[in-house]
């Protein structure tokens, strides 16, 4: 008797310490992977192999003649600053066009709206390479309808103002799916009786949109906001192949530092530096897209 | 306030999902100031009919008048329509304040005035102190009542309510059924009203429309859906327990006319001896009302007809009992006051009235 | 559409309308990938001809030398990585899924927020220290070191995607199994699982296709065991164009292929894991 009491506390017990057996694995793996590789990464970006800290990978950033970091800055910001908001409208119009017109075939069409998620950012710098080129889609196209009469010359580092164009239209190719997928979801989950009443109730469309759904659609865009424009800092497989170093960007530096020159220290900078800027980013985004009423409830 | 006099009329409103035919050249006319409730199961129309009347369907045949203006073809926001949804449909993304004052501001009310009516229709409601929070955080019943207050701010032409006391708990439903009522005979805005509740609808309606597969089987007062049913559904569909339902025969015994059922015999109502004496042979289905069987009644009464059964089941709910009583080859049901005491296997009397007894034919609609 | 009178021709007017616009859309992805995919397999002739678009005559020779380079190897280095990624991935991460969907526990809130938010943290950040790590530890230049670093990308993906698969199973389910008799492992395995098995698939060719596709982290934690497109980024892109169409090829392959299978759940499952 007294051993099924014990035993039956064992298992109560059991039950209790079960969910955290059951996710603590997973913790700890991430705690490992990105906590240790966190502090490393420090270690590697102030201190040098004695152990002292010092600011020379700072200095080679910000001063050595080898180093493109402002340009990388400048460029990534750019970049995601144009990309973000392109995309943010299409796939907000993207998003209200699908969860509101019955077409036939809309699903088929809804599958290759979202076909680009799947596609890495390497393959899809090589497809618009195979767009752009000299003797890609688009030249062809237009030089045999007879509306240019030599090839456009999207690159080369002489280029550099149309290999900016071509990156950024890659990647909103690439991309405007991520964002649309999560508007396209907070979007379905707006109610359709919470349009009904407020028709009902006078509102035009507009006025259905300004008051109704895009106050409930506030969660989804903070967070497409953020998902996108973290993803964006890291950008890198793309620009790389269709613009090499023509367009440094901090992630592709990063790369070439530690691949290519082996400047450890520098490429661990770097990689701090984009994860400090999407922190504050992040905070920002969580700030200014608060939704109050979902704080309320609680 | 002055109020436009405004009656709603439907005119052969159709309206078809495919194959399938939800609202079947639906004519109903409910005068101004009238609450009328669409009565009947699920999948019988009546809420098809309720948004049709909003407009957030379209008819494919027939016309929707309002207050003689034809509005079948304007979307909702044109017919100055108020709708209580069933499940609220209060934006949980605005304070109760701004839900109630959402119609007001579309239509550019001065603030002044919003802030009046709101308060207004909030007092009406009893939801005063609720302004300020918001949908999260209140109870269904609350939510329930911001829906009716939001409804009633402006002044709508046309009410219009979806089931609002369905999802409500027992209890609650039954106080708001009057609240609301009350509520409407004080504003005394045209209002149509769905449920599949017949309580509701007998105890809220001024007339009772029942609908079934997608047709109005019958429009009238409650007490004239109740004591002159038009068709079986009708009469099987008011009062509870459910009519008795006996298939007979007509036949004659000493000259008269009487209901031949399987091992016993009823009488019929004085009104239609002459219509059955016509009817001879014909399969008809007599149709009596629990509440209006008698048990063991004393002395020999005229008009009742005494029918020797057993008790097959006793149901106890206190304030009445229910009692099963195996007459013949059928089971009748009987309504009793809480306190009468029966035994299973036990031999009653049923006494039933011949005045109360209702003759329908075999296609089900009811002989007058 | 305010302008036009009520009637057949205003519908037939915006079903135009309609299609059109479905229609660009569509184009504007598919044709990209379908070019791109044309040229990988166009003969020289035809490629470098300014008079042909597209190409009408076809060779398998770019693949075939690209293979030969290296992209063979590299491919093959591609899916051993991806296979450990979902297999230490969801070793990790299906009991933590599983936890979060049918256990309240105290600080079940806070954790599910930390996922949330390593999900969105740049995960390149770990590349280059990682490297240093596994140049101790000899995990550099494997294929396992590459999985170890995917595993950690891809993990919080798949607790929160295994998390809404598991919280789709009904739990009316689960308990009746209770009451009829199996333990909560019998039930797991016996009711649970397979209900989940669709959606655990998705999401396990999903998991598939982020460590097929990624490229900083393989980049830097290889130098001759790359993935392939690693591999392509460092080696390929000194080659004539359409050897380079031909990798685009060889990367986007297997991502239509899954897509194709697992589509019905494309658009849940990334909105599952984002909100």
């Amino acid at each position: 008797m007294q051993e099924r009491r014990r035993l039956r506390g064992l298992l109560e017990a059991a039950d209790r310490v079960m969910p955290y057996l059951l996710v603590g694995p997973a913790l700890a793996y991430m705690f490992f992977f990105v906590g240790y590789p966190l502090v490393q990464g420090v270690r590697l970006a102030f201190f040098d192999e004695h152990g002292r800290f010092t600011t020379s990978n700072v200095d080679y950033l910000l001063h050595s003649p080898f180093s493109m970091f402002r340009d990388a800055l400048v460029y990534t910001l750019a970049l995601t600053a144009i990309v973000v908001t392109v995309e943010f409208f299409l796939a907000l119009l993207l998003a209200f066009f699908f969860n509101s017109v019955r077409f036939r075939g809309r699903n088929a069409a809804l599958y290759v709206v979202v076909l680009p998620l799947t596609i890495s950012d390497v393959a899809a710098g090589l497809i618009w390479y195979a767009m752009l080129t000299e003797n890609g889609f688009l030249n062809k196209l237009l030089l045999n309808l007879g509306l240019i009469s030599s090839p456009v010359e999207f690159f080369g580092w002489q280029n550099r103002g149309l290999e900016f164009l071509a990156v950024v239209l890659t990647e909103i190719w690439r991309s405007t799916a991520i964002v649309f997928v999560i508007l396209f979801a907070g979007l379905q989950m707006v109610s359709r009786e919470y349009l009904e009443a407020a028709e009902v109730f006078g509102a035009s469309s507009l006025q259905r949109l300004r008051y109704i759904v895009l106050p409930l659609l506030l969660p989804s865009i903070q967070a497409a906001l953020i998902i996108r424009t973290l993803f964006a800092l890291q950008v890198f497989g793309d620009v790389w192949i269709l613009a090499g170093r023509d367009i440094p960007v901090l992630a592709g530096e990063a790369y070439y530092e530690q691949v290519e020159l082996h400047h450890t220290g520098v490429a661990a900078l770097y990689a701090l530096i984009i994860a400090a800027i999407s922190i504050l980013l992040g905070f920002v985004y969580i700030r200014v897209f608060r939704a109050r009423y979902l704080e309320a409830g609680r | 306030m002055s109020r436009a006099v405004v009656d709603v009329r439907l005119e052969g409103v159709t309206k078809r999902f495919g194959r399938v035919t939800a609202v079947d050249h639906v004519t109903l006319h409910v005068e101004d100031g009238e609450f009328v409730v669409l009565l009947g199961p699920s999948g019988c129309g009546k809420t098809t009919t309720l948004r049709l009347i909003a407009g957030l369907e379209r008819p494919d045949e027939g016309r929707i008048l309002f207050g003689g203006r034809d509005v079948t073809r304007l979307p909702p926001r044109e017919r100055n329509i108020s709708m209580v949804f069933q499940s609220y449909a209060v934006w949980p993304h605005m304070r109760v304040r701004d839900n109630i004052a959402f119609p007001l501001r579309v239509k550019h009310y001065p603030e002044e005035e919003i802030r009046r009516r709101v308060r207004w229709a909030a007092e009406l409601l009893q939801i005063g102190d609720l302004l300020d929070r918001y949908p999260a955080q209140l109870s269904g019943g609350q939510r329930q009542r911001v829906a009716v207050a939001r409804a009633i701010v402006v002044e709508p032409d046309v009410l219009l309510m979806d089931e609002p006391l369905s999802n409500l708990d027992a209890l609650l439903r039954v106080r708001m059924r009057s609240e609301l009522k009350k509520l409407q005979r004080r504003i005394g805005v045209t209002t149509i009203y769905v449920t599949h509740d017949q309580v509701e609808a007998m105890t809220m309606g001024d007339r009772v429309a029942v609908m079934n597969r997608g047709r109005i089987e019958q429009v009238g007062t409650p007490d004239e859906v109740y004591e002159h049913p038009a068709n079986m559904f009708v009469a099987g569909f008011i009062g509870s327990p459910q009519m008795n339902f006996i298939p007979a025969r007509v036949a004659l015994r000493g000259g008269r006319p009487v209901l031949e059922a399987e091992g016993f015999t009823l009488p019929p109502p004085p009104g239609l001896e002459e219509k059955l004496r016509g009817m001879v042979g014909e399969e008809v289905v007599a149709g009596v009302r629990p509440e209006h069987l008698s048990v063991n009644p004393p002395g020999g009464g005229g008009g009742v007809e005494r029918l020797r059964g057993v008790v097959d089941f006793v149901e106890r709910l206190g304030s009445d009992t229910i009692l099963h009583v195996r007459v013949g080859g059928h089971v009748l049901v009987a309504k009793l006051p809480g306190g009468a005491r029966f035994e299973v296997g036990e031999e009653v009397v049923l006494g039933v009235p011949a005045a109360r007894v209702h003759v329908f034919r075999a296609t089900g609609e009811a002989l007058r | 559409m305010p302008l036009l009178p009520d009637g057949p021709l205003r519908e037939a007017l915006r079903g135009l309308l309609v299609a059109l616009a479905a229609a660009l859309v569509v184009s504007w992805v598919l044709v990209p990938i379908a070019v791109s995919v044309l040229y990988a397999f166009a003969s020289p002739g035809d490629y470098y001809d300014q008079s042909k678009v597209l190409p009408t005559r076809f060779t398998l020779e770019h693949v075939e030398e690209l293979l030969a380079l290296g992209a063979a190897r590299a491919a093959t280095n591609s899916v051993v990585v991806a296979a450990l990624t979902i297999l230490v991935s969801f070793l990790l991460g299906l009991p933590a899924g599983y936890a979060f969907a049918r256990f309240v526990f105290p600080g079940r809130d806070a954790l599910k927020l930390l996922i949330v938010a390593l999900r969105m943290f740049p995960v390149i950040v770990i590349a280059v220290p990682l490297a240093t790590l596994y140049i101790r530890l000899g995990l550099y230049d494997t294929q396992l070191g590459v999985a170890l670093a995917h595993t950690a990308m891809a993990l919080p993906f798949v607790v929160l995607v295994t998390s809404g698969i598991f919280a789709g199973v009904p739990r009316e389910l689960e308990e009746a199994g209770l009451v009829f008799g199996l333990t909560r492992l019998g039930v797991f395995l016996r009711i649970t699982l397979p209900l989940a098995l669709p959606g655990l698939a998705a999401a396990a060719m999903f998991t598939f296709i982020m460590s097929w596709n990624e490229v900083f982290i393989a980049s830097i934690l290889t130098t001759r065991n790359r993935t392939l497109p690693a591999f392509v980024l460092t080696s390929a892109m000194s080659a004539p164009d359409l050897i380079k169409f031909a990798a685009g090829f060889l990367i986007v392959l297997p991502a239509m292929v899954f897509v194709f299978v697992a589509r019905r759940y494309l658009v849940s499952m990334w909105g599952i894991t984002l909100r």
